[in-house]
């Protein structure tokens, strides 16, 4: 009953990030309210360096025996101390780090501890999201997200299209997070608990009964729905991110295309792919018609592209597709405690795609200057000669988001449509077979489909000749961000068996379920329960 | 049922009653003269030109918009405020600490409010060194 | 005389709803900015009072305070800033129309028919008397709640459960860089809108 230490022994990287965070503000403040560029290069330094103390703060401090056990289905605690958000928050942690080498020359000297500051409560954000097992700390993580969010695109560029870009994001997410909120209302008032282990404990007992509070678990759904597809952009939420993506810097679209889409996910994984098994039958048939939807809408919409951000965001649209595959899968197969494969694609394909599009973008980020982004995907033409490297890493991104044998994306492909035709293989409903082989095959074709674009850009980098050269302006931090994330699509592409293992082992956690004998087990986090 | 507010809800009628009693009792029996000076804004003789929705200027909006912020403030020191003083409140809880052997004082709770706000003052000294509140 | 105390819980019920509806409307069909922002002060102040009369008397100030004292200030602010014709007066066309109804109109169809397949709340209730303790604590609660402790967690026996159950403090303490967020983002915003303002003041001087 009484506030005691576990919460801060728990979330203590997140808590010294948002410290270390207010400190940037006020330290610059303090001593230098006109940075130039060598403070602005301390700050980056500083800022990168949080970053890396929390990461190290969580791995010393967190990555042993404590986070291997879940806590959900058993804890009724306020965080859910398992490997599942030990695996988010390093991911988060990991593409945090990059934002912010990314950012090290992107934007205006004047307000770099705005920025700085403000995108390491960002990633604040998505890492509390990963943590919360009740309805309130996961509507302050995702709030914790958002509010940055707004500052940041706004602080990108100053011009109209910016402006526009980041009052249409605002609006349109203040209004998912009221859905999201009344959803999560409908959960309270159903359960009586915000604690999400209560909220799946009272599902389950009584979504028998008829006529109980319980008919308004639908409901509930719809609208968690609506408000995490706007955040992980899902048809029919999506249509803010091209005008969005392309009025904001690259920086700040390979932020919206990352942060939130870590923490949208996330929070489905958690909160409709663990807690609302007992919903099942509708929510796999829901998350079924919104896959086929984004993924199909996204890939065909991008194929006639011009503008390398709009490109991007339907890029990303498509991906959601995808990873709502596993997450249909994950919510049909029956018994729900079973570790059916499901949610543990979604997490590795979120790594594999987190990576590849911030591999991407970082590179974009780099041939660009500060007042001269590429914006069209023809003034990439003969960046191959120019810039060979970057070329190399644009191209390797490439081709693993459209899933092309040896890199990461067609682990995490094969991963998604695997577990839908395994499905569709092992059950004995027709309607899911016919259901998940469609699935599968529309998944299929789509990525297809997508190959066509992402290689469209390759060739126009490749095959292509211009007159003149792009700034690369980008700076150092961009180039080595950029050349990270695509060392790192590299070594899943040919070494995938450990994060193989990793998801699998994450989705067990968040499941609850023993971990087999290959994996190793640790022991519960007595060292919490103290 | 009553609730501990019925006070306020009859006060509210009450006075909604009478405002609205004096307005149309005003429109009902007043002489109602017309003319050009009758129907201006200011029967003083001040003309009122110009339309009166200017637009402002957007320091208005920052005035408005700190105000909402303190505001919000407020509003989770309420509850705090109310604990404090109720018999159910933070006596009682640190009472049953005590019993419970659990280390918990009003110091700690006091502490609490005040890493809250000094979070908020922080922003404040922020926004100061900034210049943000000189209205120039 | 006066009628017994139940009916005057439903009267004022019947009230607020009443008018939290009916200006709810209003600021739909309304066309002047100045007019659909009174009328929402209206029902927003309505259904602080349904919410006080719900029992959540923490709930029904905040709504006042927040809404009707913080938001909607900002909000007529925000109509004197940007005040020109076409802001004043805002006609909607029948497309929108159109489709507002239909996603509007889902949403509502899709809530009354939750709300009436729900038995407990279309059969009446038999003991009244019994519903009559409506407790108005709500704030207490909250505030010890916020600082750390559950009081409806307190006689939870098992030490290990009863350590999950403490209560909001650290959530407490992320609402305050919340809010911090938000002034620096408004302080930007200032910041940005003197430069411009700055520079477009030199250009008429020209």
């Amino acid at each position: 009953m009484f506030s005691d230490t576990t919460t801060v022994w728990v979330l203590w990287p997140e808590i010294a990030l948002a410290a270390l965070a207010v400190w940037i503000y006020v330290g610059n403040a303090l001593f230098r309210p006109k940075p130039n560029t060598q403070t602005r290069l301390g700050w980056t330094t500083f800022a990168a360096a949080a970053v890396a103390f929390a990461g190290f703060a969580l791995y010393w401090h967190q990555g042993g025996a404590v986070w291997r056990q879940s806590l959900v289905l058993e804890g009724h605690g306020p965080l859910a101390i398992d490997y599942f958000a030990y695996a988010m928050r390093t991911v988060a942690l990991l593409a945090g780090f990059l934002l912010v080498l990314q950012a090290s020359r992107a934007g205006e000297n004047e307000l770099v501890s705005e920025y700085l500051g403000t995108l390491l409560l960002a990633i604040v954000g998505v890492m509390l999201t990963a943590s919360a097992n009740e309805l309130i700390f996961l509507f302050l993580g995702l709030e914790m997200l958002s509010i940055p969010t707004y500052v940041l695109l706004f602080l990108g560029r100053r011009d109209g299209a910016t402006a526009e870009a980041t009052i249409k994001y605002f609006f349109l997410s203040v209004a998912s997070s009221a859905m999201l909120l009344y959803g999560f209302g409908f959960l309270y008032g159903m359960a009586g608990s915000t604690s999400l282990t209560e909220i799946r404990a009272a599902l389950e007992t009584s979504s028998a009964a008829d006529g109980g509070l319980m008919t308004m678990a639908p409901l509930a759904l719809i609208l968690v729905f609506a408000g995490l597809g706007f955040r992980i952009a899902a048809a029919p939420f999506h249509f803010y991110a091209p005008d969005v993506y392309q009025g904001a810097t690259h920086a700040n679209a390979s932020l919206l295309s990352i942060l939130p889409k870590i923490a949208g996910v996330v929070v489905f994984v958690r909160l409709v792919g663990v807690t609302m098994p007992a919903l099942g039958d509708f929510a796999w048939q829901l998350a079924i018609v919104l896959s086929i939807l984004t993924m199909t809408i996204g890939n065909v919409s991008a194929l006639w592209q011009t503008n390398l951000r709009r490109l991007m965001a339907y890029s990303s649209i498509a991906h959601s597709g995808y990873m709502l595959i596993g997450l249909a899968v994950a919510l049909a197969a029956s018994p729900a405690e079973a570790a059916t494969g499901g949610l543990s694609s979604v997490i590795l394909y979120l790594f594999v795609y987190v990576f590849a599009t911030l591999g991407a973008f970082a590179a974009f980020t780099y041939l660009g200057a500060k007042d001269r982004e590429v914006n069209r995907i023809d003034e990439l033409a003969g960046v191959a000669k120019t810039r060979p490297v970057a070329a190399a890493i644009i191209a390797v991104c490439m081709f693993s988001l459209s899933g092309i044998p040896p890199l990461a994306g067609f682990w995490g492909k094969l991963a998604l449509f695997g577990n839908a035709i395994r499905l569709a293989t092992n059950t004995e409903s027709a309607t899911l077979q016919w259901w998940f082989i469609v699935l599968a095959v529309v998944g299929v074709l789509n990525a297809a489909v997508a190959a066509a674009y992402y290689l469209r850009i390759v060739g126009v980098m490749y095959f292509r000749t211009a007159d003149t050269a792009l700034p690369s302006q980008g700076g150092w931090g961009a180039w080595s961000a950029a050349a990270a994330a695509a060392a790192m699509v590299l070594a899943v592409g040919v070494l995938p068996g450990r994060l193989f293992d990793n998801a699998q082992r994450a989705e067990l956690a968040v499941k609850g379920i023993a971990l087999p004998e290959g994996l190793s087990q640790a022991d519960a986090p007595t060292s919490l329960a103290k | 049922m009553a609730t501990a507010f019925l006070p306020v809800f009859l006060f509210v009628l009450a006075g909604l009653a009478t405002s609205l009693g004096m307005l149309s009792m005003g429109w009902a029996f007043g002489p109602a003269r017309k003319g050009r000076v009758k129907e201006m804004p200011y029967e003083s003789g001040m003309d009122p030109i110009h339309d009166a929705r200017r637009r402002f200027d957007v320091r208005f909006h920052l005035v408005a918009i700190a105000f909402v912020l303190f505001d919000v403030e407020l509003l989770f020191l309420y509850p705090w405020a109310v604990a404090n003083r109720h018999p159910e409140g933070i006596d009682a809880a640190v009472a049953k600490a005590g019993a419970l052997n659990v280390d918990y004082s009003r110091m700690l709770v006091f502490g609490e409010v005040m890493v809250f706000l000094a979070i908020l003052a922080l922003g404040f000294v922020y926004v100061w060194r900034k210049g943000v509140f000189q209205w120039r | 005389m006066i009628p017994s105390i139940t009916d005057w819980h439903s009267f004022f019920f019947y009230l607020f709803a009443t008018v939290t509806c009916v200006f709810a409307l209003a600021v739909l069909f309304a066309t002047n900015i100045v007019r659909m922002a009174f009328y929402l002060i209206i029902s927003l102040g309505a259904s602080a009072g349904l919410f006080i009369l719900a029992g959540a008397e923490f709930l029904g100030v905040m709504q006042l305070m927040i809404y009707v004292g913080g938001t909607l200030v900002l909000l007529v602010f925000g109509v004197m800033l940007t005040a020109q014709e076409r802001f004043i007066s805002m006609k909607t066309r029948g497309g929108e129309w159109v489709m507002a109804a239909i996603v509007g109109g889902a949403l509502l169809v899709l809530l009354v028919q939750t709300a009436f397949s729900i038995d407990d709340w279309t059969a009446p209730r038999a003991d009244l008397s019994a519903v009559s303790a409506i407790e108005t604590q709500t704030a207490t609660r909250l505030g010890l709640g916020l600082l750390g402790i559950r009081p409806d967690q307190a006689e939870e026996a098992d030490p290990v459960l009863r350590q999950g159950m403490s209560g909001y403090l650290l959530l407490f303490e992320i609402v305050s860089v919340h809010l911090l967020v938000v002034l620096i983002g408004a302080a930007y915003l200032a910041r940005s809108k003197r430069v411009t303002s700055l520079a477009r003041a030199a250009e008429m001087r020209r």
